[in-house]
């Protein structure tokens, strides 16, 4: 039927709005009945009597509308759905064809987002577990220190200390704003199984922490409130870490008898590995207690004992700090104030400042990640350009152009993604070796799904961007113009793609230098200067309780110490008794604050008023070889000596910080001072030497300036407060050593820890070095995918310019000629990028300069590697597709086309 | 009309709409007419009945439909019997001649005994 043919195009095209479908029943129905009318005319029906006829057989014109138009409507409707499901079958049908015919662009694209995606989210998934991670503890958001602290402005944390076993009764009983209360003291001993004995850290808690921190076993039983009666059996629990590290998991171990200072205790069970007494309450330090036994009965006290409140919800910090200082005045008199500190706190006081370094390398990483894929999209767009061209004339709306792009990139994008996890997971597992002991123990390393979710969603967007961009200001009228330009040159994409490499060379430049800036930070502080000897030093921290030693103590401890073998140096230092202040006083027991700095005023001969502006600490006491075993130089004068004894003149040597402030100009040795401290005066003292200032942080930026004033141990009464030991080799073995010794010297000896000085220096580099490890991780990285970015860019480009290469084959050039040409296109773009990275660096790093210990100014050396390694990397990067044009038969080159 | 009678009636509409269609496409006013000569105007009450039909069956995809110039010069739409119409009317028409048989039968019978 001609009439047919004549419409068959027509056929497929309904209506496309709903003002149409009204539009198009009206008219249907006024020719039909039009027709009507004609027909009864030409019949003879008078027109008038014809035009009512029509309407009457018709029937209700208004109803049968209605009832068409909603027909309609509802065809239209299903009609879009139907056709948008259409589209994206067919999108993703083109793009799954297209990407067959180039699979090494599906499969570049989607590997460089796998590694972005799954490098990044390993990486992150680790610092996610130190930062973010709850505590392991049960309400752990409302559990705090509380602790006293002496009220004084000049006084600053170091006049905090930790509360007495009164203090805590009358916190226990009185506090309103807290639930609930427990204690928690650290102690190390010798631990003699049948098998043997070891060394082990442990603490011993009151009977409130199980339940207020969770503890529960895994093995054997926890602890039960019937092991916190006077009497009761002595027991204790093991921790899982040292379950597995020092009894290798054995079960057996449970039900042993273990004896500690002569007390036997019987192991009753292993607790959880999510369960144990860790940072931030056994240590800052990632060491968690090896065992935790019941505190004695008697209310033990002394300066390791720390209290744990649980505060009531809904109280405030303040409300709660206000309450237990009422009380702790009205137990312990008006000079004491107290101080309540989050557990959260106290941990991100440590990691403050590394977190947002941590945090903006991974958003660099996966910038450069977006940057990769958007390049390669890019350039495929060019490649693409002839086909959306041809769809362009067969009629392609811009919005059908785009959609088409859009889908291929998310096909892309999941693959990338999916590969991400894979490679995240792997990642994940992979960082696992991080050492324990440098990791929290609540961290449990998993891979974060939010972060990959994260990655993916923010390198789809990108890609979808990058990719649409381009068509957003090409009308297909445009496209289809510029087709034979576009196919030919493409001369403003490959600036865009250059600009892509350029701008990931500058970045990786800047996340190299950071981390460089940071090795440089961490190798420094390393090295840095002290002013104490870094290894073959331990010290036996003394707890302050038990019967005051003997006038003897200090010669019996050096000499049995100094037997010892290995041993060089012993010293043993302390507070002066006069000075320890004696208003707490309790029933039988004296307690003792060494921890608490008193200040002390100091008067120089030959001047009138004490030296007031600098704060000045009671003087330290110590035995003559205090220097040597500490590996403290002295920069005047001498050190003690035996002859320094309570016969010879009063004599004191004063650190380089004192000096200064004393003596500005002057050599100090030789004056003579006086020391008010404790309420009374000291005779005049001679100042026979200066001692080197210490350094307590490694990574502090100023020069130390804590005055210190030391006396000989033979001049003034002292209580010790720390043995100090100079060994020869490694200190792990003889760590047990020394305590069995400290047993048969003094049994009373109350060994607080035996720590050598290299954990000491540890906790102090722990969270720098971490940060270090990760952004060194992050700019490795970023390197890699500079050079894959570097790779993709130029075997583009040789692509592009396979005809021109050929030609140039042709006519005589070599093939090194061919590879110094591409390779130089390569480099050029690399150039720009190196140039804006190192003028960034140098921004950054004026800004870190003032932050960070030992960034010097520039940081020229290491701006150097970055530049260097950058740009060789990107040069290999180039070389391979370069050698490859060149070894492409020019004549096959130029018949392909 | 009853409406236990409707079911019936648009299924028979639906049906001699397609039948109508099997000659090639027509619009809305030649395929009434069609019914009209071929059942003697014994079905329809109102003409415009057939409208809401056709839109139905369009809805469907069991016709496809497209604007056209008519023999008098007009522009009316066009209705056509798609893939599925054709398959639909393939199948129902001679379940429908089975049934109006074998209602016929039952409605001529004279015994209260099947036949």
């Amino acid at each position: 039927m001609s009439l047919f043919d004549g419409i068959r195009r027509a056929f497929r095209a309904p209506a496309e709005r709903p003002e149409d479908v009204e539009r198009e029943v009206d008219e249907e129905l006024q020719f039909h009945i039009a027709m009507r009318e004609e027909r009864l005319r030409a019949r003879g029906v008078p027109a008038e009597q014809a035009s009512v006829e029509a309407r009457r057989r018709f029937g209700d014109v208004a109803a049968i509308r209605d009832e068409c138009v909603n027909e309609g409507e509802e065809q239209l409707r299903a009609a879009q759905i139907g056709e948008r499901l259409d589209d994206l079958a067919r999108d993703v049908r083109i793009a799954i064809r297209s990407m067959r015919r180039s699979p090494g662009f599906a499969v570049a694209a989607a590997a460089l987002l796998a590694l972005g995606i799954g490098g990044t989210t390993a990486v992150f998934s680790v610092v996610n577990a130190i930062y973010f991670r709850p505590l392991p503890y049960p309400n752990a958001d409302r559990l705090a220190f509380a602790s006293a602290a002496f009220a004084d402005p000049m006084c600053d944390r170091r006049c905090a200390r930790t509360p007495t076993a009164a203090e805590v009764a009358e916190w226990r009983n009185h506090a309103r704003s807290i639930e609930e209360i427990g204690t928690i003291e650290p102690r190390q001993g010798i631990v003699t199984l049948s098998s043997g004995s070891l060394v082990l850290e442990g603490a011993a808690v009151s009977r409130e922490i199980p339940d207020l921190l969770g503890l529960h076993a895994a093995l054997g039983r926890g602890l039960v409130a019937d092991d916190f009666f006077d009497g009761a059996p002595g027991v204790l629990v093991l921790s899982h870490s040292a379950w597995q590290s020092q009894f290798g998991g054995d079960s057996a171990v449970v039900g042993q008898v273990a004896t500690i200072e002569d007390a036997s205790y019987r192991i009753v069970g292993v607790l959880a590995s999510e369960s144990e007494l860790g940072p931030p309450l056994f240590s800052l330090n990632v060491h968690t207690a090896e065992y935790v036994m019941p505190q004695s009965g008697v209310a033990t006290s002394g300066s390791t004992n720390q209290a744990i409140v649980r505060v009531r919800p809904g109280v405030s910090g303040t409300a709660v700090q206000a309450e237990l200082a009422s009380l702790l005045r009205h137990a312990s008199g008006a000079d004491w104030q107290a101080t309540v500190q989050p557990l959260r706190d106290m941990l991100a006081d440590r990691y403050r400042g590394s977190f947002s370094l941590l945090l903006a390398a991974a958003a660099v990483v996966l910038l450069i990640t977006c940057m990769n894929v958007g390049g390669l999209l890019i350039a495929r767009l060019n490649d693409r350009m002839p086909e959306l061209a041809t769809r362009a004339v067969l009629g392609a709306g811009r919005m059908q152009l785009m959609q088409q792009v859009v889908t291929e990139t998310a096909l892309i994008a999941l693959a990338g993604g999916a590969g991400g996890l894979l490679i995240g997971y792997y990642g994940t597992s992979a960082a696992r070796i991080i050492p324990a002991d440098r990791l929290p123990f609540w961290t449990p390393i998993v891979m974060d799904v939010r972060v990959v979710a994260l990655a993916f969603a923010l390198a789809l967007l990108g890609g979808i961007a990058l990719s649409v961009a381009p068509l957003i200001t090409l009308s297909p009228a445009r496209i289809v113009a510029g087709l034979r330009e576009l196919v030919t040159a493409a001369p403003s994409r490959a600036r865009a793609r250059g600009i892509v490499v350029s701008a990931e060379v500058a970045l990786s430049v800047v996340l190299f230098g950071v981390a460089g800036i940071l090795v440089k930070q961490l190798i420094a502080a390393e090295r840095r200067d002290l002013g104490l000897a870094k290894h073959s030093v331990v010290h036996v921290e003394l707890d302050h309780h038990g019967p005051d030693p003997d006038a003897t103590w200090a010669a019996r401890v050096i000499t049995g110490l100094r037997s010892l073998p290995g041993v060089r140096y012993v010293t043993v230092s302390g507070m002066p008794k006069r000075s320890i202040r004696r208003s707490v006083v309790r029933q039988d027991t004296v307690m003792r604050r060494p921890g608490a700095v008193r200040r002390a005023a100091v008067f120089v001969e030959g001047r009138s008023d004490p030296v007031t502006d600098v704060t000045f600490p009671i003087a330290r006491v110590v035995t003559p070889d205090y220097f040597s075993t500490n590996g403290i130089p002295l920069v005047g004068g001498r050190a003690f000596t035996d002859a320094d004894n309570a016969g010879a003149p009063a004599v004191a040597i004063i650190n380089a910080a004192s000096a200064r402030r004393l003596f500005p100009g002057t050599s100090a040795v030789g004056h003579r001072i006086k020391i008010e401290a404790g309420g009374s005066t000291s005779d005049w003292i001679a100042i026979v030497g200066v001692s080197a200032d210490q350094l307590w942080d490694p990574f502090a930026t100023k020069q130390p300036d804590r005055a210190e004033i030391l006396r000989p141990w033979n001049q003034v009464e002292a209580l010790p407060g720390a043995v100090s030991l100079r060994i020869d080799g490694d200190s792990r073995p003889i760590l047990s050593l020394v305590h069995g010794a400290m047993h048969s010297i003094d049994p009373s000896a109350p060994i607080a820890k035996v720590v050598p000085i290299e954990e000491w220096i540890d906790a102090r580099m722990w969270t720098a070095r971490f940060t270090t490890d990760v952004l060194a991780t992050f700019a490795v990285f970023a390197i890699v995918l500079v050079c894959l970015g570097v790779y993709a860019t130029v075997s583009y480009v040789v692509g592009r310019r396979r005809r021109e290469l050929a030609i140039r084959m042709a006519v005589g050039a070599t093939r090194r000629d061919v590879v110094v040409s591409v390779v130089r296109s390569a480099t050029r773009m690399m150039t720009v990028g190196l140039a804006v990275g190192v003028v960034a660096s140098l921004l950054i790093s004026r800004l870190l300069r003032v932050m960070l210990y030992g960034s010097d100014g520039l940081d020229t050396t290491v701006l150097a590697a970055a530049v260097i390694g950058i740009f060789a990397a990107g040069c290999i990067a180039a070389y391979v597709p370069a050698r490859r044009a060149a070894r492409a038969d020019p004549l096959a080159s130029l018949r392909a086309d | 009309m009853a409406t236990g009678d409707i079911h019936i009636l648009r299924e028979s509409l639906d049906l001699l709409i397609l039948k109508a269609l099997t000659w090639g496409p027509r619009h809305g006013y030649a395929i009434s007419e069609w019914i009209e000569t071929a059942t003697d105007d014994a079905l329809f009450v109102d003409e415009g009945t057939l409208y809401p039909a056709l839109h139905r069956l369009a809805r469907r995809k069991m016709v496809d439909t497209a604007w056209g110039i008519s023999e008098n010069n007009r522009r009316a739409k066009y209705y056509r019997l798609s893939a599925a119409g054709r398959a639909r009317f393939k199948q129902q028409s001679p379940a429908w001649q089975q049934f109006v048989g074998a209602l016929g039968r039952a409605l001529q019978a004279t015994t209260s005994e099947g036949t």
